[in-house]
């Protein structure tokens, strides 16, 4: 295990490089000049070039990409071209609210959604595996921003029941944070509810027909203990898998709902970041967002090992 | 009739339909059958003569489609058309329990082996402690002999060989000592020797828990062996039964004579001339696989151990030898699937580790291989003509001849030219072992390796498939590298043989030398341990002898 950890780390380090190396070119090539942003409108040729100079856009770029990775390499991410403030502060700052809203989300889905296709499954072909199927299909085709307007609209604006926008951290308020959370919460669980009863039901399902659950029926164990004891555990690999990728996907995805609910996370800082040309803070971002990707698969893959003891690295 | 005697199971008038669209399809019809405490009562029959469905009427346990719509089951008293859900629940395990034919299937693989058994005890008996559970579940795995009871009991599964597993199945079964064990093909699965003991076990459990046991086989050596009573079922109805001896000896039925007919009794093949040039010559062989456990020790497994061999041309070599005695390994080895860690390989006069490009891909061309299991070696969503023109026309043959050629060995393995453009499913096991031997021969192939390709067949469809193996040989001059736990099935294709054990080999010569003269303990054991034993030899050349 502890080998596995290891070696999945020193394997990140050239994903790592190759998204950096990747991220530094898109970000380069691509048009808008982040010098003539910093200077303003109203600034001179002989500023801009300053700024250039200052930033370190002059040279040329095999020269930027070495100082570049050096500095990373250093954990020097760089400051925002915009607001001076170093990247990692910028992003530590943000982290809380997409984390929470992240967890929140992830929380209700699993305990809502895995059970939901366990019960379909298990009711095959009835009136109850339709009504999850067809829940799933509305809940994974209607857009995020669709929902969360229509959300606010009901409980927030017409029955009052729930604040409109914003964010309040758990750390300051438990309560009001709650409240807080439920729109964006449900907003994002839909859609991943919809994928994760859909993939444990066809799981589940699978499961169903194998040999040990005719054992399992052969011992006398009632239909509860089959399908909860026996067939779910079973069928949980491909669950975790979406699930993980489900985690992951939220904290760099989150980007719609931030903006509709006006959450101050990592989806906003993203927005602003892109719209201002804010290389280091992109960058930044980028590289946050795909170490989030690489340790979740590690987690992932360690969850495997727990829920499947046939599986080894 | 004593209590020891009395019947533990009445099935009277059982039919079992299956829906089907528009139509109504009977699989049982009018079975009627009993079992008696301590005794072994055999239900034989071939696939899909309704004797699984017979025993899954028993426990109510029939797949979706199908149902009873007739008759009587009365186990130990209780009428189970009548039981409720509740009843049933209570019955299964305590007075019935069952033991499945594939132990690798058969047991969840995400619980522990001893959790698994331990379940029967929390069902039925939730009031026991954890403590006595324990207990319990430890007697078990004694009773039915596996090694080290504490260690299989935290063991997965997928840890345990296919042979510990049936005994885990069968530990599992006998946890409530139920009155009535219903065993569907439990030694299917398993190698001679792992066969005899689980027969043994089978019946030296009966008598220490009165208990009464439904076999259910396609194997007459097994009836032979252990049965008490035998039924026969030939399209859902019982077309024979009585006491096994009398059943074996007068049979009457021609389709009771044609299964025991089947059985290949020891029939020895006449000797071919020497040859000069062998096709494979193999030297000092070893291959030795690693594991890492999760605590990363390191465990070895020696699959060859100094290997030598040689196959002549127009040859059929036997391999025999239990699961786990590298025989396989050594077919993959041959197939370059693996590469030895030492010793030396000559195939058509060149040594086959040194194979590059085009030589590399005219060897496996010329070498060619039926697998064992004809459901899964066959890709299920490509037409039959598809997966016999593939290989040759891979290797530049022209779409026409390949199809021509298809065409032909179709017609060779006995299957009608429309076959071409049907699916895998729509064919039946022995069916699809023919295609799969017409899609080896369709490379044009010097040597073909066969890996157990009767094992999963029918006895009846057994002998057809050796005899076409027979006739295709002759024809087309091919030489084999056969491999079987079988010992009957050996000696009735196989010129030579070779015994391994553990990855070594432990007696090589000729078939009729080797069975008639076994110059190896091990060898001597595998013989002893073929089911039916006396019985069944006596049908074969082991007669003659004085």
């Amino acid at each position: 295990m502890i080998r596995l950890i290891v070696l999945r780390l020193l394997a990140a380090v050239p994903v790592m490089l190759v998204v950096a190396t990747f991220v530094f070119l898109l970000l380069r090539l691509s048009p808008g000049d982040p010098a003539l942003v910093v200077a303003g409108e109203q600034a001179t040729p002989e500023q801009v070039e300053q700024i250039r100079r200052d930033l370190g856009l002059d040279r040329s770029l095999p020269v930027q990409y070495v100082t570049w990775l050096s500095q990373m390499a250093q954990g020097n991410f760089g400051a925002s071209t915009l607001s001076g403030q170093p990247v990692l502060d910028l992003i530590a700052d943000r982290v809380e609210p997409t984390l929470v809203l992240a967890l929140v989300t992830i929380v209700v889905t699993v305990v809502i959604a895995v059970p939901l296709g366990a019960i379909a499954a298990w009711h095959h072909d009835g009136w109850r595996d339709r009504m999850v199927m067809t829940l799933a299909v509305v809940g994974f085709s209607v857009p995020s921003f669709v929902i969360g307007y229509t959300l606010m609209q009901l409980l927030a604006l017409k029955a009052n029941l729930l604040p409109v926008q914003g964010y309040i951290s758990p750390f300051d308020d438990p309560l009001q944070s709650l409240k807080h959370l439920v729109l964006p919460a449900a907003t994002l669980a839909i859609v991943f509810m919809a994928l994760i009863s859909r993939v444990t039901r066809a799981s589940t399902l699978e499961i169903l027909g194998e040999d040990f659950i005719r054992t399992a029926r052969a011992k006398g164990g009632n239909e509860n203990r089959i399908l909860w004891k026996h067939a779910l555990p079973n069928a949980a690999v491909p669950v975790v898998t979406v699930i993980g990728l489900g985690i992951a996907s939220l904290i760099s995805g989150v980007v719609v709902t931030e903006s509709v609910f006006n959450i101050p996370g990592l989806g906003r800082l993203t927005i602003d970041a892109i719209l201002g040309r804010d290389y280091p803070v992109v960058q930044g971002l980028i590289l946050v967002f795909s170490l989030t990707y690489v340790f979740i698969n590690l987690l992932i893959d360690i969850t495997y090992l727990i829920v499947d003891p046939r599986i080894r690295y | 009739m004593t209590s020891s005697t009395a019947s533990i199971l009445e099935i009277s008038g059982l039919s079992v339909a299956l829906d089907l669209p528009g139509t109504v399809r009977r699989v049982v019809t009018d079975v009627a059958l009993t079992v008696h405490r301590r005794k072994i009562t055999c239900l034989i029959g071939e696939s899909g003569s309704g004797k699984s469905v017979t025993s899954s009427a028993i426990m109510q346990l029939l797949p979706s489609g199908l149902r009873i719509d007739g008759g009587r089951v009365l186990l130990d008293g209780h009428d189970m058309a009548s039981a409720t859900p509740e009843d049933l629940a209570t019955l299964r395990g305590r007075v019935v329990s069952m033991v499945f034919q594939e132990p690798l299937t058969a047991l969840n693989p995400v619980m522990r082996v001893g959790t698994q058994i331990g379940e029967m005890l929390a069902i039925h008996r939730p009031e026991m402690s954890a403590r006595a559970r324990e207990a319990r579940i430890l007697e078990l795995l004694g009773d039915v002999h596996l090694p080290d009871p504490p260690q299989i009991m935290r063991a997965f599964p997928h840890q345990l060989s296919g042979g510990q597993r049936q005994r885990v199945v069968i530990a599992m079964a006998l946890a409530l000592e139920p009155a009535l064990i219903i065993a569907d093909e439990p030694t299917t699965a398993l190698d001679v020797t792992t066969q005899a003991q689980i027969l043994h076990l089978f019946r030296e459990l009966m008598t220490r828990h009165d208990s009464g046991v439904l076999l259910i086989t396609h194997d007459f050596g097994v009836v032979a062996e252990v049965a008490d009573f035998v039924y026969v079922m030939q399209n859902g109805r019982v077309v024979e039964h009585g006491a096994a001896d009398a059943v074996l000896e007068r049979a009457e039925h021609p389709y009771t004579k044609s299964l025991i007919a089947a059985v290949p009794g020891f029939r020895f093949r006449p000797e071919l001339p020497v040859a000069d040039t062998a096709l494979v010559r193999a030297e000092g062989l070893d291959l030795t696989y690693v594991t890492r456990s999760f605590t990363s020790a390191k465990r070895e497994i020696k699959a060859l151990d100094q290997v030598s061999f040689h196959i002549d041309p127009g040859e059929t070599l036997g391999v025999v030898g239990e699961s786990g005695s590298g025989k396989s390994t050594l077919a993959k080895v041959l197939m370059l699937f693996e590469k030895p860690d030492a010793g030396t390989m000559t195939v058509f006069g060149r040594e086959i580790g040194s194979l590059r490009g085009k030589a590399l891909n005219d060897y496996r061309a010329g070498v060619q291989m039926v697998f064992q299991d004809p459901f899964k070696s066959l890709n299920p969503r490509r037409r039959v003509g598809h997966s016999l023109t593939e290989g040759p026309m891979a290797n530049g043959v022209s779409r026409s001849e390949a199809l021509a050629r298809a065409l032909d060995l179709l017609d060779r393995v006995g299957l009608p030219a429309e076959a071409m453009g049907r699916f895998p499913h729509e064919f039946s096991g022995g069916q699809r072992q023919r295609i799969c031997i017409a899609r080896a021969l369709a490379m044009k192939p010097r040597i073909v390796v066969a890996d157990e390709a009767v094992s999963a067949l029918d006895v009846s469809v057994q002998a057809q498939v050796l005899e076409l193996f027979e006739t295709l040989k002759r024809e087309l001059g091919f030489a084999m590298l056969f491999i079987t736990h079988d010992l009957r099935v050996a000696s009735n294709i196989c010129d030579r043989l070779i015994v391994m054990h553990r990855g070594r080999v432990v007696e090589t010569g000729l078939t009729r030398d080797v069975f008639t003269n076994p110059g190896h303990a091990y060898t001597e054991e595998l013989i002893r341990a073929i089911p039916g034993g006396l019985a069944m030899r006596t049908q074969g050349v082991l007669a003659e002898q004085p």
